[in-house]
């Protein structure tokens, strides 16, 4: 009457179609491909192929060789570019860092009228050009820029004082352009904090200064460190800002590169710089990363 | 298989509540046969060589618990997975390579599945606008739809305003609407509340009755499946158990597995002594006592025997039978539970009428336990 | 949070507060200049005047450049929409070796930074006549502009269920069908976000606009650099003002869409 199988036997001659072709209705391989191709060519020829090329250019120019690494890290007044850029970067990361934590505890608080507002003037600058706010720190810089007539008009200085052009000009309107960068990851990662931990130290005894650095500040780490990393590589590669704010004087990599490409005619050198760019972004972001869940790991103790 | 009619029996065996009269074989379902299917994923068999034939207009539950392999093989009635071996038939149609656009068998999804963004009319008609029917006979079904699923006037609610209850019922006239001949379900009910699920799972009976559809119904829930089901069919680890009607599975299971996933069931270790008439004699640690044979078995083999506790009988004085102590008694409404505690220190659960003389008795109590022989299964003693 | 705050409290709020005007301050600094009448820069101004925007308005160079960038950034936001989109779908309904390193590497251009981008590409651009021309600008912009597109409309993808476009299949829609009839509607908000992101990450692009312009065309962003080292003068401030009002206006709306996107119920699940 009924049928009983009790144990499976054994396996049987599989048939042709062995292995299965897709999974639970979702899309067959050959479609996900044809689907990707377009973008996959696009970039392999826009994006990828002209860098590699332009990399090959650095080492093959006229012949193999490196004589442009060479160059550009024994030469004072190159090495010195490069060290300019890593410092600036550096002071400009912790100068967003220092700045943008208070920000991000104030937008993290429960919604009000004053996060809503934080939020407004974090965005607004972030949806605004870089090129425009690096131009409005022109005009704030200038010899004759409202700085200057400010302080002078309240009869502060004799003189205008020279601000543009400096590298510490190139710092400040960096530090502007990137601090929102740096406020949003910190902000999210604040904001993840269940509002239970903060109560539960409070409960236990600690006042508000402890209650932030034993809860607050260590469970907000990843987005601190997720945001230096990404105003520190930023940073690295800047054009624009440098390239407005400061002067020949002040020359960091992306504008040295600049200068090598289109003044000078110089490509393979311009390469050189720019692996020497791409090396030092994509190194400092994967130690960063390494960083990164090394922490969790600990985290986890 | 011996062919069986399964129209009458079916609905002699259904459930009294369910009200449906008795008529003729239904006409519009299809069969659905598996033969011999196969999936692994790497070195996981997720179903392993299952066979089983469900014919025209029968309720067929699968039963089992995770991992049993019942999901994999809707998806693979369904088209959204391809076994490696096997075939899949609907009525005369080969259907194991067939897309899953073009198999015309319906699913009602665990999760329904309902567009959102589509009313509920749009939802339900959009089988019929892939199937290229006019705008009026379209119009038409879906009322018809709505009507037999008891939500006639929700045509142009969206789904995110409907109860659970309601979802359920829409996703359900969307698979129906197209006369579909078989109707899969991905354990409908599973997101309900238990009174909405019990006043569901009649009505789904009755709407294939109704229809005459042949739906293979996948659940975790042997209560569900039992009193649905024309046929159950067990699956654990990939394997088909067993298959056949509740009353069956329920009565003489054919493996442990089986007769302890449904229902409750005691086991009672022991090592048999012989065998004759169809019955085996077991020594039990504190008796002994016979059973059922279910499986073949040689005198000396270690068994277990599986006895339901609503065969045993509870008796005051020592007799025949197992020895054993009343631990705990429960209250459940219409009936007693017993635990026993036995000489080895075994314990047997009996369930007895709260109206029987044994309902008299209180823990402490020494008692001995009995049942008809023929009531009770030997199998093997569990491995490892 | 006691109801009476104290004198931290007080410090803290007014660092943030200065924090947060140094924020917005020189974002906002050219919205008045622009309406300054004098001809150097002066703050506050003396006077309102709209004579700066009647030269921009009125200035061929300045209309021109402007023109192209708009031009660009549409071809540029439709060609890396539909391609981003395209690419979305099999990143997230795709199975295929190597998915995750695919993934990374179309999210490349976000982490090169584009000064490594503008002189590869003109030394690629260049001997074929490239630089300068809408093609070339559509081509790289379109590069720059996916991975924006592809953030975001995989991110709502992976929201809608996989039962959904399931059940498309099983009630007989092929599966292009499927995907316009049951992906495309819920997946609408986020693909319109995206687009919006691409056109503006197009229209504001300067490092690699600069690089590869040419002398008949120019992109806006050039234009500004080129006056802003050579030729200061209050029209920049006007040009950047409604270039600022109109991108923060695109991108509250687009923050809008994608905030609507995710609000809106993916599946009616049940309770």
């Amino acid at each position: 009457m009924s049928a009983t199988v009790a144990a499976p036997g054994l396996a049987p001659a599989r048939t042709a179609n062995a292995g299965a072709t897709s999974h639970r209705g979702q899309m067959p391989t050959w479609l996900a491909l044809a689907l990707l191709a377009p973008l996959a060519l696009l970039l392999a020829w826009v994006f990828f192929l002209p860098i590699v090329r332009l990399l090959l250019t650095s080492i093959t120019e006229p012949t193999l060789n490196i004589a442009n690494y060479r160059r550009l890290l024994s030469e004072p007044r190159y090495a010195e570019v490069i060290f300019r850029t890593l410092w600036i970067a550096l002071l400009a990361t912790i100068a967003t860092l220092t700045l943008a934590y208070p920000v991000a505890v104030l937008m993290a608080r429960p919604r009000s009228w004053v996060s809503n507002v934080a939020a407004v003037c974090v965005m607004v600058p972030l949806w605004t050009s870089v090129l425009i706010r690096s131009y409005a720190w022109i005009i704030l810089l200038d010899r004759n820029g409202i700085i200057n007539q400010w302080l002078s008009a309240a009869g502060l200085i004799q003189q205008p004082l020279t601000m543009l052009y400096t590298s510490g000009a190139v710092l400040m309107a960096m530090t502007h352009v990137l601090l929102p960068f740096m406020i949003l990851p910190v902000f999210s990662a604040l904001r993840s904090i269940s509002p239970d931990l903060p109560r539960a130290a409070r409960n236990l005894g600690a006042g508000p200064v402890r209650v932030f650095f034993s809860v607050t500040l260590p469970l907000s780490l990843p987005g601190v460190f997720a945001g230096c990393l990404i105003v520190f590589v930023m940073s690295l590669g800047f054009y624009i800002t440098p390239a407005l704010v400061g002067g020949p004087r002040t020359l960091m990599i992306a504008t040295l590169i600049g200068q090598q490409a289109t003044e000078l005619l110089n490509w393979p050198f311009a390469g050189a710089i720019a692996f020497v760019l791409l090396a030092l972004s994509l190194g400092i972001t994967a130690c960063f990363k390494r960083l990164l869940q090394l922490d969790k790991v600990v985290a986890h103790d | 298989m011996e062919p069986v009619d399964l129209g009458v029996t079916a609905v002699l065996d259904a459930p009294v509540r369910a009200g449906a009269p008795a008529r003729a074989i239904p006409t519009r379902g299809l069969s659905v046969g598996i033969a011999d299917v196969w999936k692994t994923y790497g070195a996981v068999t997720a179903v392993g060589g299952v066979s089983l034939e469900a014919r025209a207009g029968e309720f067929v539950s699968l039963l089992g618990p995770s991992g049993s392999g019942k999901t994999t093989l809707l998806m693979m009635l369904a088209g959204f997975e391809q076994p490696q071996s096997g075939r899949i038939t609907v009525g005369d149609r080969d259907i194991t390579r067939v897309p899953p656009n073009k198999r015309d068998i319906a699913m009602v999804f665990q999760r329904y599945a309902l567009f959102p963004h589509k009313t509920v009319a749009e939802n339900i008609a959009f089988p019929l606008r892939m199937r290229g029917v006019g705008r009026a006979e379209r119009d038409r079904k879906v009322q018809d739809a709505l009507e037999m699923v008891k939500l006639p006037g929700y045509a142009e609610r969206k789904p995110a305003e409907l109860s659970g209850g309601q979802q359920q019922r829409v996703a359900l006239a969307r698979a129906i609407v197209f006369d579909p001949p078989v109707i899969l379900m991905d354990e409908p009910l599973g997101a309900l509340d238990k009174k909405l699920r019990q006043h569901m799972q009649i009505e789904l009976k009755q709407l294939q009755q109704r229809l005459g559809a042949t739906v293979i119904y996948v659940t975790h829930d042997q209560e569900e499946a039992l009193t649905m089901s024309d046929r159950v069919a067990v699956m654990d680890g990939g394997s088909l158990m067993q298959l056949g009607p509740p009353r069956e599975l329920y009565d003489a299971p054919a493996n442990a597995f089986v007769a302890d996933f449904l229902g409750e069931m005691n086991f009672v270790p022991g090592t048999l002594a012989s065998a004759a008439d169809g019955l085996y004699t077991v020594n039990a640690e504190g008796g002994r006592v016979q059973a059922a044979n279910a499986q073949a078995l040689r005198p000396g083999d270690a068994v277990r025997v599986a006895v339901r506790p609503e065969a045993v009988t509870v008796d005051r004085n020592a007799g025949p039978g197992l020895q054993g102590r009343i631990t705990h008694m429960v209250f459940n409404g219409a009936t007693l539970s017993m635990l026993v505690e036995l000489r080895d220190g075994a314990t047997l659960r009996a369930t007895v009428g709260t109206r029987s003389d044994s309902a008299e008795m209180r823990p402490g109590d020494a008692v001995s336990l009995t049942w008809p022989a023929r009531d009770a299964h030997t199998f093997p003693a569990e491995t490892g | 949070m006691t109801s009476r705050a104290p004198a931290g409290e007080w410090v803290f709020r007014a660092v943030c507060a200065i924090i947060l005007f140094f924020l917005l301050f020189p974002t906002l600094l050219v919205v008045p200049m622009s309406l300054s009448p004098s001809d150097y820069l002066k703050f506050p101004p003396a006077g309102l005047s709209l004579r700066w925007y009647e030269a921009y308005l009125s200035d061929p160079d300045w209309l021109d450049a402007t023109l192209f960038s708009v031009q660009i950034a549409a071809i540029t936001t439709v060609v890396s929409t539909v391609i981003g989109t395209m690419a979305s779908m099999a990143l997230v309904r795709g199975r295929f070796l190597g998915r995750e390193f695919v993934s990374a590497l179309l999210l490349a251009p976000l982490i090169v930074p584009h000064i490594v981008v503008a002189i590869a590409v003109y030394l690629q651009f260049a001997p074929l006549g490239l630089t300068g021309t809408r093609l070339g600008f559509v081509l790289v912009h379109t590069a720059l502009a996916v991975p924006y597109v592809v953030l975001v409309v995989s991110a709502a993808l992976q929201r809608v269920p996989p039962s959904l476009e399931m059940a498309g299949l099983n009630l007989g829609a092929g599966r292009f069908r499927c995907f316009l009839e049951v992906t495309l509607p819920l997946a609408a908000p986020a693909i319109l976000a995206g687009a919006l992101f691409a056109f503006l990450a197009s229209f504001d692009e300067t490092v690699v606009s600069f690089f590869i312009s040419g002398v008949e065309h120019k992109t806006v962003t050039r234009k500004l650099m080129e006056d802003i080292e050579f030729n200061l003068s209050p029209v920049i401030a006007a040009a950047s003002t409604i270039f600022v009002v109109a991108t923060v206006g695109l991108m509250w709306l687009g923050d809008a869409v994608k905030n609507l996107a995710n609000r809106r119920p993916q599946a009616a699940t049940p309770p």
